[in-house]
């Protein structure tokens, strides 16, 4: 075999990203807009929430939503429908953001008049997990019916977060799932993790967990 | 408040900004899909790509990303061709390193890194203490289990074990 060298490299592969989403993270504090990731399942309930969440804050706060999608534009509808803007990133098959696709989505909202903008992520508990967006809070939804092992399936995507919501609760009584034992696996991996129990149909929860957005925007719009 | 202009025929989607960015020139038969896009949505930009449309599944961005970094070496170091590529890669990740090998010899098809044999070593997952911060490996499979060697306190913080390392590269 020709004479075979070895060459060191020593990267990181998302040295790049991370580097994209502390940048990203430092343009928001100066813009004094709190950047909130939220990340599921597939059907979990993120675009409820998101409806919700704005009915509940837009009183006091000016808001965006960035849509993302493998293909259509049906969420980013609903929002603008509640008169929001919204902005569609349709990812083509693409699993999760990252940095430079939400930077692409903030090109086109003006932060210096935004208080809160929410990332709807591609619906996948995998790969968003991996990829920083540039996001100063991170939140998850599980809803019940997916079931409580979904901690023991996707640690990673539970220690990313600093908020889960744990949503349709409505459907306690019909699904088999242990609240108590999703708790306690969670916090185990994640002690620092704050946990809300929410029904987007009926509403409830919705006000605490809302009232942890506001704190978390607050911090940054008076820091 | 709306206050985004677009085409007055969508009304509904006022304040929506649809934003897909497309190559300058549009798209051919051939070209190789970057992530923002599938030509499948517009027809109207010409010939559909079929088959060589790179699909976006979960191990492609970061297998792009290998490409990229071990390339740029290349030519300051003289490199004719890349033979072996040591990672590491935290256990904690979920992508499979036999999909990665695939990616790879896809996309590294013309290039110096084309036939190069990824080495993929799973690093630990490290877990610190909030009692005592005493610092401690576990297996995936004791996750369900996590609770401190030392003190037994069951709240630990991740140190390590997701992200992906490019060590070195044996070239010719």
């Amino acid at each position: 075999m020709e004479g075979i060298r070895l060459i060191e490299v020593k990267e990181e592969i998302q040295a790049d990203n991370t580097a994209k989403a502390e940048a990203l993270r430092n343009r928001l504090r100066k813009h004094k807009t709190c950047l909130l990731n939220l990340m599921s399942s597939p059907g979990a309930g993120k675009t409820t929430v998101i409806l919700k969440t704005i009915e509940a804050l837009r009183n006091g706060l000016r808001i965006s939503v960035i849509e993302a999608d493998i293909d259509s534009m049906v969420d980013a509808e609903k929002i603008a429908q509640a008169g929001i803007t919204a902005v569609q990133l349709r990812t083509g098959g693409f699993c999760h953001l990252d940095a430079s696709m939400v930077e692409k989505g903030l090109e086109g909202l003006d932060l210096a008049s935004l208080d809160l903008v929410i990332i709807e992520n591609v619906g996948n508990l995998v790969c968003p997990a991996e990829f920083d967006t540039g996001a100063i809070k991170n939140a998850m939804i599980l809803s019940v019916p997916e079931g409580d092992d979904k901690p023991l399936k996707y640690p990673l995507m539970f220690t990313v977060c600093d908020v889960l919501l744990i949503n349709k609760i409505d459907y306690l009584g019909i699904a088999d799932f242990d609240v108590h034992a999703v708790r306690e696996r969670v916090v185990r991996l994640n002690p620092g993790i704050t946990i809300f129990e929410i029904s987007s149909k009926t509403g409830e929860g919705i006000g605490e967990w809302t009232q942890w957005l506001q704190r978390a925007v607050d911090e940054v719009r008076f820091s | 408040m709306l206050g985004v202009s677009l085409p007055p025929s969508r009304p509904m989607s006022r304040a929506i900004l649809p934003y897909i960015p497309l190559p300058r020139g549009g798209v051919k038969n051939g070209d190789r899909c970057s992530r923002y896009f599938v030509p499948l949505l517009y027809p109207s930009s010409g010939t559909a790509v079929g088959q060589q449309v790179t699909r976006a599944m979960h191990e492609l961005p970061v297998t792009e990303s290998i490409l990229k970094i071990v390339l740029r070496y290349a030519p300051a170091e003289g490199v004719k061709r890349i033979v072996r590529i040591f990672l590491e890669v935290g256990e904690l990740s979920d992508l499979e390193d036999e999909w990665i090998q695939h990616y790879f010899d896809y996309l590294s098809k013309g290039t110096v890194a084309e036939n190069a044999q990824l080495v993929i070593q799973r690093t630990p997952i490290t877990f610190q203490c909030e009692a005592c911060a005493h610092v401690f490996e576990i297996r995936r499979e004791a996750l369900h289990d996590l609770q401190c060697p030392e003190c037994g306190n069951t709240g630990c913080n991740l140190v390590s074990g997701k992200g992906y390392y490019i060590k070195n590269m044996e070239v010719v």
